[in-house]
């Protein structure tokens, strides 16, 4: 559905040359927002129903609505579409609601209370998960006024558990884990208000019945003073079921192959972990002042050359030429006293 | 009151079921127990949880924004259907007495249990990868299970029904875990609370919605600035400035900017070296145009040097633009000077050979052929009219008419020669002319694209819009139109 390369040098020629009727700023701000950025904002959803939704199903999906809001758009009308057949539909709905996430629900007797969810990348879809809701408890309607609700637009805190969602190997369901934290994560953000929190999704799997079921529940958290450690700051979650709940059942899978897979997982430089430098002789005092510590082997002072300048040359050559006088002197006391002996020996003075 | 008598429907459920869980039976006994006696103290629990609550921003003790919202929640609390067992939880201020059997129980249902688990903080998520017990998990339906008949999707094909209360158990424990890692990031105390600092890297990882966006590559005003050390005035230009005129700050860019000179003013001051009888309006129009011309160029330029357009467009749109301007003016000229002499038919053979508007010029020429033309413009070719004064001899005969000469049909020339001439004439309507036609439309004698035979006409009609029926009938389905009965 997305423009070619040709299409696009086309279209912005166009634009340049002042032929094409370019839109008001409104419309050209949202279109910017669409456009594809260096660190993302969360993920909006896209809810639709398939060929044929049963009531219960529509509840599902406005449940997921309530959930998600306000990065969820829920469509109203039933689709002719069937997800694991043709994307292309999905693929086009999503260009138009710029939407990254998106699940189908539908019921038939084969398979019933379907809920496809799945995301895509670029617009094309990446991966998609079939599951079969057995059971279903709604917060809106299931639970009665008293229970409360979360807020909208809270991160959740998420939980799994239960071994099978590590299982690489033989199983869909770590990349199940890894599609579900897309779905629920919401806002990815640096901060976050440390007593905001208030609801946590646990996903529990585990074998019964002959297939292997998974379990949503969802809890209401209130931060408690922990009553062991009355001086600890640390808070303690009071969890109060709240809904929706979920038991479902994984039906069809369909995953990116690996090589999609990892382009989009791909953050740009400017994101990706940088190398720590390792400052390990760098202090800074009190002061405010950096220093620096230089690590030398010992050094032998006496053997080493250093620089030499005219007064040290100077100095070298007047004690060379002292030791030198010292050394003449010496030599002609030395002569003298040879003379001297010679003499006293031989009677007469030596001649050379 | 209701409440409790909910508390012990629920409790004789939890008896009613099957030995299945026997372990974690006595668990539930207790915690019926300590229900009814917490629901007497609720009352209490408010102004101590109060407290508590408040204490839990911990460095912003001044910020009781909790304490306020809480304020509604214990309140609720006292209705609160509460799900048995984590209220024990909420009751940390009750009598000594109760507090051991308190503290015992809280040790055994949750908080940092025995099941260590594992984070990912970027995405707040814990991951519990010990194997799930399904034998205290479930719990076999008796028959139906009563409360679950009226949600939304009623577990009809499950068999087992989830043991609710071990699931909590496990997720509170799971969720201390998780606060508190939370609380052992990095948290600075701003006006809204504690904010705490997420890991940004060593998440799961997430697939991205889009594609990074590819690098901006530079102008080549961008990487000549870059290389002769010139600041770019991005960031010293201010988004206001001070306009003379109005004495107000406004925007320096855009509508209604700040000292706009390219105003169209009604009175001109002539400076200096120009032209005074040079129109200043149209000039200040040429330099808007040639600026806007230039600007539009080096964008253009750049976006082409970038890889966002195709190579030699620009050279080709400029090209193409000067042209089709000289083209206009060449038309707006053509109709302010070159208009057709009046009184000649345009479809008039031309006087010279090209059949151009411009060659036709007026003169004794064309008006010759005019008058020539109109003088057996008749229905009896002229022969009878009134001559006029002044007016030349008509001449009898159509210029280039011949006399047909009578051809009998059994004359032997004639019945040699027609089977040929016919066949010449047959081959050279099927051939659709020929050289001969060729030659007459180059030279230009053929009409140009008057009548529907001269080109390819696509006038819309096919085969799909044809409509056998015509008017209301073509319409389709026809309702019937009747008068609706007021009763």
């Amino acid at each position: 559905m997305a423009p070619t390369e040709q299409q696009r040098k086309a279209s912005r020629t166009k634009e340049l040359s002042g032929s094409k009727k370019v839109p008001n700023a409104r419309v050209q701000r949202y279109l910017k927002s669409t456009e594809s950025k260096l660190k993302e904002d969360g993920k909006n959803t896209l809810l639709l129903k398939g060929i044929k939704a049963s009531e219960a199903m529509s509840r599902v999906l406005q449940e997921l609505r309530a959930l998600q809001a306000p990065r969820v758009k829920l469509l109203n009308k039933k689709n002719q579409i069937v997800p694991f057949e043709d994307q292309q539909s999905l693929e086009f709905l999503s260009t138009k609601n710029d939407c990254a996430l998106f699940a189908v629900a539908s019921h038939n007797k084969k398979r019933p209370n379907n809920l496809v969810i799945g995301r895509t990348f670029d617009h094309q879809v990446l991966d998609m998960a079939e599951l079969g809701i057995l059971r279903f408890k709604s917060s809106l309607r299931d639970y009665g006024g008293q229970v409360f609700k979360k807020r909208i637009g809270t991160k959740p805190l998420l939980m799994f558990q239960g071994d099978l969602w590590q299982q690489y190997s033989t199983t869909d369901y770590p990349n199940l884990q890894n599609l579900l934290t897309d779905f629920y994560r919401g806002q990815v953000v640096d901060k976050i208000l440390a007593t905001g929190i208030d609801h946590i999704i646990v996903f529990t799997i585990a074998p019964a019945q002959g297939t292997v079921l998974i379990h949503q529940r969802t809890y209401h958290i209130q931060l408690k003073k922990n009553p062991k450690d009355l001086s600890s700051k640390i808070p303690v979650p009071l969890l109060q079921p709240c809904g929706p709940d979920f038991d479902f059942v994984l039906r069809r899978t369909m995953w990116a192959d690996s090589d999609l897979a990892k382009a989009a997982r791909r953050q740009p430089a400017e994101l990706r972990k940088k190398k720590t430098e390792k400052n390990k002789n760098k202090t800074t005092t009190i002061f405010g002042e950096t220093m620096g510590r230089l690590h030398l082997e010992k050094q032998n002072v006496e053997k080493m050359g250093g620089r030499k300048n005219k007064a040290l040359r100077r100095a070298e050559k007047a004690a060379a030429d002292q030791e030198s006088m010292a050394v003449e002197s010496e030599l002609d006391r030395e002569k003298e006293e040879m003379g001297r002996e010679f003499k006293r020996e031989f009677g007469f003075v030596e001649q050379d | 009151m209701v409440a409790k008598k909910q508390k012990t429907k629920k409790s004789k459920n939890v008896e009613e079921e099957e030995v299945d869980y026997a372990a974690v039976a006595d668990q539930f006994a207790d915690l019926s127990d300590h229900d009814s006696v917490e629901e007497g103290d609720d009352d209490d629990d408010d102004d101590e949880n109060d407290e508590s609550a408040s204490g839990d921003s911990g460095d912003s003790n001044d910020e009781n924004e909790n304490s306020g919202s809480d304020d509604d929640k214990e309140d609720s609390e006292d209705h609160d259907d509460s799900e048995e067992h984590d209220d024990s939880e909420g009751d940390e201020e009750d009598d000594d007495g109760e507090e051991d059997n308190i503290a015992r129980k809280i040790t055994t249902n949750s908080f940092a249990g025995p099941e260590p688990c594992s984070f990912d903080m970027h995405n707040l998520l814990a991951i519990n990868s010990h194997q799930m017990d399904t034998s205290k998990m479930y719990i076999k339906k008796a028959g139906k299970y009563n409360d679950e008949e009226d949600i939304t999707i009623p577990p009809e094909s499950l068999e087992l029904a989830v043991n609710e209360k071990y699931l909590l158990e496990k997720a509170a424990s799971g969720c201390t875990q998780l606060i508190a890692a939370l609380w052992q990031l990095p948290i600075e105390s701003s006006d809204v609370g504690p904010m705490v600092s997420l890991p940004i890297h060593d998440g799961s990882k997430i697939p991205r919605q889009l594609p990074p966006p590819p690098p901006k590559k530079e102008t080549k005003w961008e990487k000549f600035a870059k290389l002769r050390g010139i600041s770019l005035n991005k960031e010293k230009r201010s988004q206001k400035v001070f306009d003379e005129a109005t004495g107000e700050w406004m925007y320096r860019h855009g509508y209604r900017k700040a000292n706009d000179d390219t105003k169209e003013w009604p009175i001109m001051e002539v400076k200096g070296n120009d032209d005074p009888y040079a129109d200043p309006w149209e000039k200040q129009r040429e330099e808007k145009r040639s600026r806007k011309d230039k600007n539009m160029e080096s964008r253009m330029r750049n976006e082409e040097r970038a890889g966002n357009l195709v190579k030699g467009t620009t050279n080709k749109l400029l090209k193409n633009r000067d042209k089709a301007r000289m083209a206009g003016k060449a038309g707006g000229d053509l109709d302010r000077y070159n208009v057709p002499p009046s009184g000649v038919p345009v479809d008039l053979k031309p006087t010279k050979g090209s059949g151009d508007i411009k060659s036709m010029k007026r003169g004794k020429a064309s008006i010759t052929n005019a008058l020539l033309a109109t003088q057996r413009s008749t229905a009896s070719l002229g022969n009878f009219d009134k001559m006029l004064e002044g007016e030349p001899e008509r001449k009898k005969n159509h210029i280039g008419a011949k006399k047909r000469k009578y051809e009998g049909s059994t004359d032997k020339a004639v019945i040699s020669t027609e089977a040929e001439r016919a066949m010449k004439v047959f081959k050279h309507v099927v051939d659709g002319g020929g050289a001969q036609k060729e030659k007459a439309r180059l030279k230009g004698r053929l009409a140009k694209g008057e009548t529907a035979y001269d080109y390819e006409f696509n006038d819309g009609l096919g085969p799909s819009t044809f409509q056998k029926k015509k008017g209301r009938a073509a319409a389709g389905k026809m309702k019937k139109m009747t008068k609706k009965r007021i009763k």
